[in-house]
C-alpha cells in the first residue's frame, strides 16, 4: 500500500511537473509572439502574413492531439528534421518526461497566444501612444502600460492552459509513451488503470484529478477577484 | 519655424482618404481649424511620429522629424513632445501622482527618488492637484483629469505642445473656466503649441494663425486679424466671423 501511494504521488508530481513547465514555456511563447502580432497592427501589406500566422498558432487547438503528436515526432523524434540536432544536444524527447512536456507546450501553446493576443488587443492604443510621446521605449510600454492592463485576461488564458495541460493526453502519449513512475501522467494512469481493468484505481484517479483542477479553478478565480476588488476600489 | 508637409493615401478599404497638408509657420501659436474628420488630428500625429504619412517632410525648429525623401523618422519617444489627448489618455492603473511621473522617469533618468519627488510635488501644487495625487483617474472630475493631463505633458520639459481638442470633453460651464486656466498656464511655460479645435472660443486664447481644415486638405495660414480676408478666399466659411469672440481680433491685430 505504501509503495502504491509513493508511486501516487510521483504521478501527481509528474503531472503538476509537465503541466507546470509547459504553462511556463507556451506563456512565454505565446505572450511574446502575441505582442509582435499587434505590434504596427495597422501597417498595410502584412496582412495576409498576419493572418497566416494566426492560423498557424491556433491549429494545435483544433488538430487532434493525435495529429499534433505525430507531427511532433516528425519533428523532434530521432529520426525527425531536428532529431539529430537534438540528439547532438544529448537531449532525446522521445519516451521521456521532456517529450510531455513539449507535447503540452505545443497544445496548450494556442490558449497563451490566443488569450494573450486579445487582452493586448483589448487596451487602448491612445494610452500606448501617449507613453510614446513621454518618452517611453517600446519595452517600457510593454511592461509599464500593456501588461499592467492586460495582464487579468493572460492570466485567464494561463490558468485554462495548465488545467489544460494537466490533461493533456493524446500527444503525450504518441510521443512520450506511457511508462509508470516515468512518463506516465494521471490523465495516462487513469487509462492503463482503466485498460488493466482496475476500475476501483481508475475512480479514484478520476476523482483526484477532478479535485485537482477544481482546486486550480478556484485559485485562480480568487487571485482575478481579489485583483478586482482593488480596482474596484480605485474607481 | 514649423513646417509640415506631408501626403498620405489611405487604400479604398479605409475608405479612400487622401490627405495633403503643407503648413509652414514662423508663429508660435498656431491652431488647426476644421470640421471632424478633416485630417486635423492625422496632422498633430504625424507631427508627434504617431502617424507616419508616406510622404512627409516635418521639421520644427530646425529638428527634422521625418524626411520620407532621405529616409529619416525619428521615433514618438525621442521628439520631446507634449502630447494632449482629446480623451486625455491618463494611464487608468497609475495615481494622479504617478502619471505625472511618469515622463520623467523615461526621459529624464538621473533623476532619483528625492528629486523625482521634489518635482512631481512641485508639478501638482502648480496645477492644483495635490489634493489628489493619491487617486486614480477613474476617480477625479473632468477638470482634474484635463490639469493632470495637461501636467504630465509638460512634465518632460516638451519642446513643443500639441493640444487635440483640449476642452471639448468638458461641459460648457467648466469649458470657459478650464480654457482660461490652461491658457494661463501655458502663458506660464512660454511653450510654442499647435492646437486642433472646431470651437471658435478657443482661438482667441490660443491662437495667433489659424490653417483651416476641409476633406484632408488645408489652407494657407491666417492671422486671427486676416479672418475677413479667410473667409473673402472661401478658406474659413463666412460665419466664423460672427463666431470669433471680438478680442481676438484686438489681440490678433496686436500680433500682427
Amino acid at each position: 500500500m505504501e509503495s502504491l501511494d509513493s508511486a501516487l504521488f510521483g504521478c501527481v508530481l509528474l503531472t503538476l511537473k509537465v503541466a507546470g513547465m509547459a504553462t511556463l514555456f507556451s506563456s512565454i511563447l505565446g505572450l511574446g509572439l502575441a505582442w509582435l502580432m499587434t505590434r504596427g497592427a495597422d501597417r498595410a501589406g502584412r496582412r495576409g502574413a498576419r493572418s497566416a500566422a494566426d492560423v498557424l498558432c491556433t491549429l494545435p487547438l483544433v488538430l487532434p492531439p493525435t495529429v499534433t503528436g505525430y507531427c511532433l515526432i516528425l519533428l523532434l523524434g530521432r529520426n525527425g528534421l531536428l532529431g539529430p540536432a537534438l540528439a547532438e544536444l544529448g537531449i532525446s524527447l522521445i519516451f521521456s518526461w521532456k517529450g510531455a512536456v513539449a507535447a503540452a507546450t505545443v497544445v496548450i501553446f494556442p490558449l497563451t497566444y490566443r488569450a494573450s493576443k486579445a487582452a493586448l488587443e483589448s487596451v487602448d492604443r491612445h494610452l500606448e501612444d501617449a507613453a510614446r510621446t513621454l518618452g517611453a521605449t517600446e519595452w517600457e510600454v510593454f511592461y509599464k502600460i500593456s501588461m499592467p492592463l492586460a495582464w487579468r485576461g493572460i492570466v485567464a488564458g494561463i490558468s485554462l492552459a495548465f488545467a489544460r495541460g494537466m490533461g493533456e493526453f493524446g500527444a503525450t502519449l504518441m510521443i512520450a509513451g506511457n511508462l509508470p513512475g516515468k512518463t506516465q501522467t494521471l490523465a495516462l494512469a487513469i487509462y492503463a488503470a482503466f485498460q488493466a481493468g482496475n476500475d476501483a484505481q481508475a475512480l479514484a484517479l478520476t476523482l483526484l484529478t477532478a479535485l485537482l483542477c477544481v482546486c486550480l479553478l478556484l485559485l485562480a478565480e480568487a487571485l482575478s477577484a481579489r485583483r478586482f476588488a482593488q480596482d474596484a476600489r480605485r474607481a | 519655424m514649423l513646417e509640415i508637409h506631408f501626403k498620405h493615401a489611405f487604400p479604398a478599404r479605409a475608405g479612400g482618404f487622401e490627405l495633403r497638408v503643407s503648413l509652414a509657420s514662423a508663429c508660435r501659436r498656431l491652431a488647426l481649424f476644421g470640421p471632424s474628420g478633416s485630417g486635423k488630428t492625422l496632422t498633430l500625429q504625424a507631427v508627434a511620429g504617431l502617424f507616419t504619412p508616406q510622404e512627409a517632410f516635418i521639421n520644427t525648429d530646425g529638428q527634422v522629424f521625418q524626411d520620407s525623401a532621405r529616409g529619416l523618422f525619428l521615433p514618438a519617444r525621442l521628439r520631446e513632445l507634449g502630447y494632449l489627448f482629446q480623451d486625455y489618455a491618463l494611464f487608468p492603473h497609475l495615481s494622479v501622482r504617478d502619471n505625472i511621473a511618469f515622463p520623467l522617469k523615461t526621459r529624464q533618468r538621473s533623476l532619483r527618488d528625492a528629486g523625482l519627488r521634489e518635482r512631481v510635488d512641485e508639478l501638482l501644487e502648480a496645477f492644483e492637484l495635490a489634493p489628489v495625487a493619491g487617486h486614480y483617474p477613474a476617480g477625479i472630475s473632468g477638470g482634474q483629469k484635463q490639469r493632470t493631463a495637461l501636467a504630465r505633458a509638460l512634465a518632460g520639459r516638451p519642446r513643443l505642445l500639441l493640444l487635440d481638442e483640449p476642452f471639448a470633453a468638458l461641459d460648457p460651464l467648466l469649458r470657459a473656466r478650464v480654457r482660461s486656466q490652461c491658457s494661463r498656464i501655458l502663458a506660464r511655460f512660454k511653450l510654442p503649441s499647435i492646437i486642433i479645435t472646431h470651437d471658435p472660443e478657443d482661438l482667441p486664447e490660443f491662437a495667433e494663425v489659424v490653417s483651416f481644415y476641409r476633406d484632408g486638405a488645408n489652407s494657407a495660414c491666417y492671422a486671427l486679424g486676416d479672418m475677413e480676408k479667410a473667409a473673402r478666399n472661401h478658406d474659413a466659411p463666412a460665419e466664423l466671423l460672427k463666431m470669433i469672440p471680438r478680442r481676438a481680433f484686438e489681440q490678433g491685430g496686436e500680433a500682427d
